[in-house]
């Protein structure tokens, strides 16, 4: 009789520590986020998002079926959240008017990049949404340590870290009031960059370098590739592997002449969905690594060390992880070993 | 007959600047043309020159229809000095005077010393000794109207066409060029604004509304009665006592 | 002049040490040997083993780029100075005819807009644009009346203008409707000028069209020479004044497209380097036409060098550099000038 009684006590105790770990949300609640004060008295009924990472955020704190509108799509939505999605209104591929997004009534709009909505928004800025009672959250990936008025894509003034994933799922969770949830995410995250971090420290690799290549406005033209402060750095970073690129911008132009002289022992080449420039195409870009007469003499090239990434996870969002784990299993499989 | 105009006319849109002029121009002669402005001098050197093409009639050089000669072989025959032609440019005076020379050379013929020869004698025909390194922006209005005649004369034409080549110049260089206008061996056709000067030419052509009034010697063509009705001035023809030379003393009509 | 007949030797041998320092210096140093080496092997078909990186960069990137900044630089100075002395203005420079307007219009519109679904490149769309807008600007002269006249002349500029206008606006709406930072910042880099792409098949491209568009300024040389006193003065001299504005404005017209399609607009260079040659050499066409085209290409070259090496490891617009040397030059010619004249 006792046994089922200490069982359940032990139970409860433990179900009660689980739950003491995530608190739920005390409303009001005020945020700090990317130089703005944002309130809630409430858990928002329904957002909409400006940027593909922050709809992916939401859906992976289980929010889709809060989610009213997505915009700004740069790639096919993660296969585990295509269901949701599915049933999610599109508003735009790309920027979405203002009024799209407000017609909505969304209690919250999350954003990926503060471009969308910052002093220059293309879409409007975060003071015309607060003035409709719209509040907005802009991911702090795009704006923790980084000076947005410099640089095409903004500058960092520190280097990018994953930190600043956690924080934006943790304040997303907070907001929603799901913490329990958000740890989960977090967790979840934080141990599958561990993981792979092992897996390439277990290779003891030595000396090995790496080049991120983005796109080029035209095919033969001179490419953007990862700085030393972005997402790709903080892979490389974590894995051990230094960047050819010396450049703090995010996506700096270098000439091929310099890529090739440096003769990195990796290529990371981005493929993705968008087909604005023809070196979008990763396929593109294969091919001119193989027919380019300098680029086809460089060591990656020639003993086929390329690695195929999804181009988003080249961005500051939880696809960074997955960037991390891809470029993991590339250094086991390419055997870049000592 | 050097150079003739049959029934020739040109208007712009629907105005006529110079209609139905017919005329023949005996080789080696100085024919001038006066008429008041407006009345289509310009426009008939022009028409006479190659440079505009009729929209009426015909033009035939040495017999030959002017429309039909290579531009460049009508300008080693015609040249033609506009009223006022000026650049910004930083050419020399010898440069400009150079470029008279431009008809005559082609790719393989190129300049060569007797080329240097003509500029020289046609600078020196002009009175401009010394002037050769000058800048065209230096130059006083009658220095260039003089450099533009060089150019001219470089031409070696066979007919010249000037429009009104004594604007600008003072007296001395007005009665010089006309000198050396009507010494020179070539046809020419002046445009005049000064019926004194027209007087010392063989003949003389009246120019009014776009129409060739009068073609003739001088003394004919410039009578008191025309000079009245074109020119809407009164003459009274004086005589020098000292040589008989006639002119004219021009006035208000009343 | 028959003495001067060294003139186009040391020309042609200036022209090759222009292109031999625009091999030898670039965004890494490869030491002089190695170029001189990677020549050898290459043209003479010498041995010498070299590191295959370093003789691919020398003579697939630095010698293609060497030339067709060269050929670039002397077709755009040479247009210039066409237009400038047809034209009978100082200011004039290729781009009057909307050339540089109508080439952004239409790589933006392969690009951005995504006409031809990627299989159009920026350089055909760019040629295809320029063509567009210099054809209407060519329309509209006409029907204005546009000539070398005096009066023309100006006709000519003004539908240029109208032209030009027309196609930037249609530029600027393209990019802001449709771009965002990323593909602004392409197009940017693109509108200002860039040799990085440039590959041997560019340069039998552009070589060719420099070389016809020198060979024509000065088969014509003497007709240009003939336009300082205006159209009318020309004709007089027995230039047939209608074939040499059709053939010269056309093949101008033509080279422009062709070097703004390979390179991008590249500014300051057909607007600047005629006055600078004309300081040197005097306004006869027959020197003037050599020297501008010397002094255009050895100038692209140096402004492409400068916008590899200013910053280490990254690449400048070269639209940039030439505006940065260009506009001060341009003022410092302008005040000489006024005290010699």
């Amino acid at each position: 009789m006792t046994f089922p009684r200490l069982a359940l006590a032990a139970a409860s105790l433990a179900l009660l520590t689980v739950h003491a770990a995530a608190e739920p949300t005390e409303y009001p609640l005020t945020l700090e986020n990317c130089g703005e004060t944002i309130t809630f008295d409430k858990a928002p009924a329904t957002a909409v998002t400006v940027g593909q990472a922050s709809t992916e955020a939401l859906y992976a704190l289980g929010l889709g079926d809060k989610v009213t509108g997505t915009s700004v799509w740069f790639t096919d939505v993660l296969p585990e959240h295509k269901s949701i999605n599915d049933n999610v209104e599109r508003l735009a591929d790309n920027d979405p008017s203002f009024e799209s997004v407000v017609a909505r009534k969304p209690d919250l709009v999350a954003v990926q990049f503060i471009w969308h909505v910052g002093p220059e928004g293309i879409v409007a800025t975060r003071e015309q949404f607060h003035e409709v009672g719209v509040p907005t959250y802009v991911m702090p990936a795009d704006c923790v340590a980084k000076d947005n008025s410099v640089g095409v894509d903004g500058t960092r003034t520190a280097a990018f870290s994953t930190e600043t994933i956690h924080q934006g799922v943790r304040e997303l969770a907070e907001i929603f009031d799901v913490q329990d949830k958000g740890e989960e995410v977090v967790a979840d995250l934080v141990k599958r960059e561990d993981d792979a971090v092992e897996r390439a420290k277990a290779l003891d690799i030595e000396d090995v370098s790496a080049v991120f290549w983005f796109s080029s406005a035209d095919m033969n033209i001179d490419p953007y590739v990862a700085g030393r402060k972005g997402g790709p750095a903080y892979m490389l970073n974590k894995l051990g592997i230094r960047n050819i690129v010396e450049s703090d911008e995010e996506w700096p132009v270098v000439g091929w002449e310099t890529i090739a002289k440096a003769n990195p022992t990796i290529i990371i080449i981005a493929r993705m969905d968008r087909r604005r420039f023809p070196a979008d195409d990763h396929e593109k870009k294969l091919e001119f690594l193989k027919t380019d007469p300098v680029a086809s003499q460089m060591e990656a090239v020639k003993n086929n060390r390329i690695v195929v990434m999804d181009g988003h996870a080249m961005d500051a969002t939880m696809r960074t992880v997955a960037g991390i784990e891809v470029l993991a299993d590339a250094l086991v499989d390419l055997g870049v070993a000592r | 007959m050097i150079l003739e105009a049959h029934d020739l006319g040109w208007s712009v849109r629907r105005t006529q600047i110079v209609r139905d002029v017919s005329l023949a121009v005996r080789e080696g002669e100085t024919l001038g043309l006066v008429g008041p402005n407006g009345s289509g001098k310009s426009t008939l050197l022009r028409l006479l020159s190659g440079i505009l093409k009729p929209t009426t009639g015909d033009v035939l050089v040495e017999g030959q229809p002017l429309g039909h000669l290579p531009r460049r072989l009508a300008a080693q025959k015609i040249a033609y000095l506009e009223q006022q032609a000026d650049t910004g440019e930083a050419i020399t005076v010898r440069d400009a005077v150079e470029l008279g020379r431009t008809p005559w050379l082609t790719p393989l013929q190129p300049w060569s010393a007797k080329d240097d020869r003509i500029v020289a004698e046609a600078m020196a025909g002009a009175d401009l000794h010394g002037f050769g390194t000058r800048y065209w922006a230096t130059l006083s209005g009658g220095e260039k109207q003089r450099v533009h005649l060089a150019r001219a004369l470089a031409q070696r034409p066979r007919i010249l066409l000037l429009d009104e080549p004594t604007n600008h110049l003072d007296v001395r260089h007005q009665l010089s060029i006309l000198k050396l206008v009507a010494a020179l061996p070539v046809t020419s056709i002046v445009a005049l604004h000064d019926l004194n000067q027209a007087l010392a030419c063989d003949r003389v052509g009246v120019m009014a509304g776009g129409r060739l009034v009068a073609l003739g010697a001088p003394e004919q063509v410039l009578n008191v009665e025309r000079i009245a009705e074109v020119f809407g001035v009164r003459a009274s023809i004086v005589t020098d006592p000292a040589d008989g030379a006639r002119f004219f003393r021009l006035d208000h009509i009343e | 002049m028959a003495r001067l007949w060294w003139r186009w030797p040391a020309s042609l041998v200036a022209l090759a040490a222009a292109v031999f320092a625009g091999t030898c210096i670039g965004e890494t140093p490869i030491p002089l040997s190695i170029v001189v080496q990677t020549l050898a092997n290459k043209v003479l078909g010498a041995a010498y083993p070299l590191d295959p990186i370093d003789m691919g960069i020398v003579w697939n990137y630095r010698l293609p780029r060497a030339l067709v900044a060269a050929s670039c630089g002397a077709g755009l100075a040479l247009s210039g100075l066409v237009l400038q002395s047809l034209l009978r203005n100082a200011l004039a420079d290729p781009y009057l005819l909307g050339i540089s307007a109508g080439a952004s219009t239409g790589a933006v519109t392969v690009t951005i807009a995504g006409l031809g679904g990627g299989a159009v490149s920026m350089s055909l769309g760019a040629f295809a644009g320029a063509v567009t807008a210099f054809l209407l600007v060519a329309l509209l002269a006409r029907a204005a009346g546009g000539g070398v006249s005096a009066r023309g002349a100006g006709q000519i500029i003004l539908a240029g203008i109208a032209g030009s206008q027309l196609f930037n606006a249609l530029t600027s709406f393209i990019i802001t409707k449709s771009a965002n930072a990323e593909q602004a910042r392409g197009i940017m880099f693109w509108l200002l000028g860039n040799l990085s792409g440039v590959r041997w098949p560019d340069v039998t491209l552009a070589v060719p069209v420099a070389a016809a568009g020198l060979i024509a300024c000065v088969w014509y040389a003497r007709a240009l020479d003939a336009f300082a006193f205006g159209a009318e003065s020309a004709a007089s001299l027995g230039i047939p004044v209608r074939r040499v504005q059709i053939v010269l404005i056309g093949l101008t017209a033509l080279v422009t497209a062709v070097m703004v399609s390979i390179v991008g607009s590249i500014g300051f260079v057909g607007l600047v380097i005629p006055h600078a040659a004309r300081f040197v050499v005097g306004v006869r066409h027959g020197r003037l036409v050599p020297a501008t085209a010397l002094t255009g290409a050895a100038f692209l070259i140096a402004a492409d060098v400068l916008s590899r090496t200013m910053i280490p490891g990254q690449v400048l617009p070269i639209g940039v550099i030439t505006a940065l040397v260009g506009a001060p030059a341009f003022a410092l010619i302008l005040l000489r000038g006024r005290r010699r004249a």
